[in-house]
């Protein structure tokens, strides 16, 4: 009753040309109503640090429960348990982003972490692991871009071998706010960080497309992500600026870019990494609808 | 009293407040919130008359043509519009787009034109007149917005007389506009500061900024006294503002209207869509937050 009702709803407001979301609620509590992912173009994911204080094991029932498949940047102690669930962890945690391949004297530690969750990714079947620049510290771009060149080179053959993935992570530098940006983080570029990728020239060395930073640094974020397909490796979610809820309440409208990846026959994951501000289950679900495109 | 008389005054007091209020409803429908000022650019809808165009506007609830020249003044003002943003003057190229105030060589024009633009606009009653930079041509960014400043002081005096803000447009150089020089915020509020009169301020163009820049709302949030005006468009392509594009506009417009911003946000999107005054109205439908 419910459903055919909501689903009578929404085809009127298909029909009408209006968005859904605006017009029905979502009660995502125990046992309301709630929008489960179902079109299958956009293969979603939840991060799990920002829907703190939910745990990893809750948020990955909540995950099953809306059609979410994977819960990412977590260990492998926990994908045990999102197998049970039938869940995937889309991209693997692994160093922090404060170090990282700009720095040369961090590469061994970096290269260590990574080449252990490499295997690790390899024998439970996850696709991709994480990796960052780290800070840049006083560097020139052009000795920051060379150094962090010859750590992804070394890490390369390795990744290939495994056929795992390395997502170099672009994130803002510009919002001095906990969480919400990192200033002096030196790969905070989108054109360099592609560049920086085809130097190194590994079809398992990629970047990471957070639309967030994306927006703060540069903006034209379908062109962009269009332009740079091909070396994308992962996509994160959140609402700018605010780094919360990604709907109506802030300035980049989802819906349209997540056609635009998936109109670039993109079979990846989109992670949700926003941080609610208002009731944590209620918005996930609500960002699960408007991502299910 | 007679009881007849009594009920005559009731229905006629009924009829009026009826007609008030359907009066004010069809307003409502048609302009609702007044929150944003809506205007619309003249040159997205070639094929359509000024008239039509003006008819059309009113029935959507806009209250503005823009980058107009003079001789489409008295079309607007015969239907009671303003004109938010008056268009450029131009001699031999020179006040275009890629010919301005960016090159010393322009200024003796530029005050010409400009001189007589002015007292057009305080003719007709009009507050703003857009101004650009140029393009950069190899002129290195410093000695550019040095220049802008020099050609711009020239004129201010007159326009701070006629309290008439010069607008500078911020244009993006990556697509549109290649390489216009005013095409970040940063430049075009350092060239604000240079010039220091609140007589010279600049037009954020969204669309255009969300393709230099991206990060509207923080900008809008924090360099708001700097801006004059405000432009829309779809991105990428342009084209209508809806959920065909990246950009949430009824959450900027929110911004916007946070800011306390008593002028007009002007529609700049192409109608991609066949009825373009369809397009009009959902495009001031989404921004009349």
């Amino acid at each position: 009753m419910k459903t055919s009702r909501r689903s009578a709803l929404k085809t009127a407001a298909a029909l009408a040309g209006v968005s859904v979301f605006t017009r029905s609620k979502v009660h995502a509590a125990e046992g309301g109503d709630f929008y489960v992912a179902k079109n299958g173009r956009i293969n979603q994911s939840l991060v799990t640090w920002n829907f703190r204080p939910l745990t990893i094991p809750e948020l990955a029932k909540l995950s099953v429960k809306f059609g979410v498949k994977s819960v990412e940047l977590i260990g492998p102690e926990h994908w045990p348990m999102l197998k049970e669930l039938g869940l995937k962890c889309a991209i693997a945690g692994s160093h922090g982003f404060a170090k990282g391949f700009a720095q040369p004297e961090q590469h061994a530690e970096c290269l260590k972490v990574l080449e252990q969750r490499i295997e690790q990714c390899a024998a439970h079947g996850v696709p991709a692991v994480i990796t960052f620049s780290g800070f840049r510290k006083g560097l020139t771009v052009d000795d920051a871009t060379k150094n962090t060149i010859v750590g992804l080179k070394k890490i390369a053959p390795f990744a290939e071998k495994h056929k795992v993935t390395v997502a170099l992570e672009m994130l803002n530098s510009k919002v001095n706010v906990e969480m919400k940006g990192h200033p002096d983080y030196f790969c905070d570029n989108m054109d360099v960080s592609v560049d920086i990728l085809k130097a190194v020239g590994s079809p398992y060395v990629k970047v990471l497309f957070d639309i967030y930073h994306v927006q703060i640094m540069h903006g034209d974020v379908i062109a962009r992500l269009r332009k740079y397909a091909p070396y994308i490796a992962h996509y994160h979610t959140a609402g700018n600026p605010g780094r919360n809820e990604i709907d109506a309440t802030q300035e980049i409208n989802y819906p349209p870019i997540m056609r635009a990846i998936a109109e670039t026959n993109y079979t990846g994951y989109v992670g949700q990494e926003f941080i609610p501000v208002r009731d944590t289950v209620k918005s996930i679900n609500e960002s699960v609808q408007l991502c299910d495109v | 009293m007679t009881p007849s008389l009594s009920r005559r005054s009731a229905l006629a007091s009924v009829a009026a407040v009826t007609a008030a209020l359907s009066h004010r409803l069809s307003a409502a429908d048609a302009a609702a919130k007044t929150r944003i000022n809506h205007s619309v650019c003249k040159w997205c809808y070639p094929k359509i008359p000024l008239a039509d165009l003006c008819q059309a506007a009113k029935d959507i609830g806009i209250v503005s043509i823009e980058l107009l020249d003079p001789p489409d003044f008295a079309t607007v003002k015969q239907h009671k519009l303003h004109c938010a943003m008056v268009s450029f003057p131009q001699k031999n190229g020179i006040g275009r787009i890629e010919k301005a105030f960016n090159r010393l060589e322009h200024h003796d024009t530029l005050v010409e034109i400009y001189t007589e633009r002015l007292q057009q606009c305080a003719d007709a009653g009009f507050k703003q007149l857009i101004c650009f930079s140029g393009n950069r041509a190899g002129l290195d960014d410093e000695t550019g917005l040095k220049n802008c400043a020099t050609g711009l002081k020239r004129i201010l005096p007159l326009a701070e007389k006629h309290g008439i803000t010069l607008v500078m447009e911020l244009l993006n150089s990556r697509v549109n506009h290649k390489d216009y020089q005013c095409d970040k915020s940063a430049w075009g509020i350092a060239l604000c500061k240079a010039i220091g009169s609140e007589r010279f301020k600049l037009l954020y163009d969204i669309y255009h900024m969300q393709i230099m820049e991206g990060d509207v709302i923080a900008t809008i949030r924090r360099d708001h006294q700097y801006f004059a005006h405000y432009h829309t468009g779809g991105v990428p392509g342009r084209n209508e503002i809806d959920d065909t594009q990246e950009l949430n506009y009824p959450a900027i417009m929110r911004a916007i209207v946070a800011t306390g911003y008593k002028g007009h946000v002007g529609q700049e999107f192409i109608p991609k869509r066949p009825d373009a005054l369809a397009s009009l109205k959902q495009g001031v439908k989404i921004c009349d937050v």
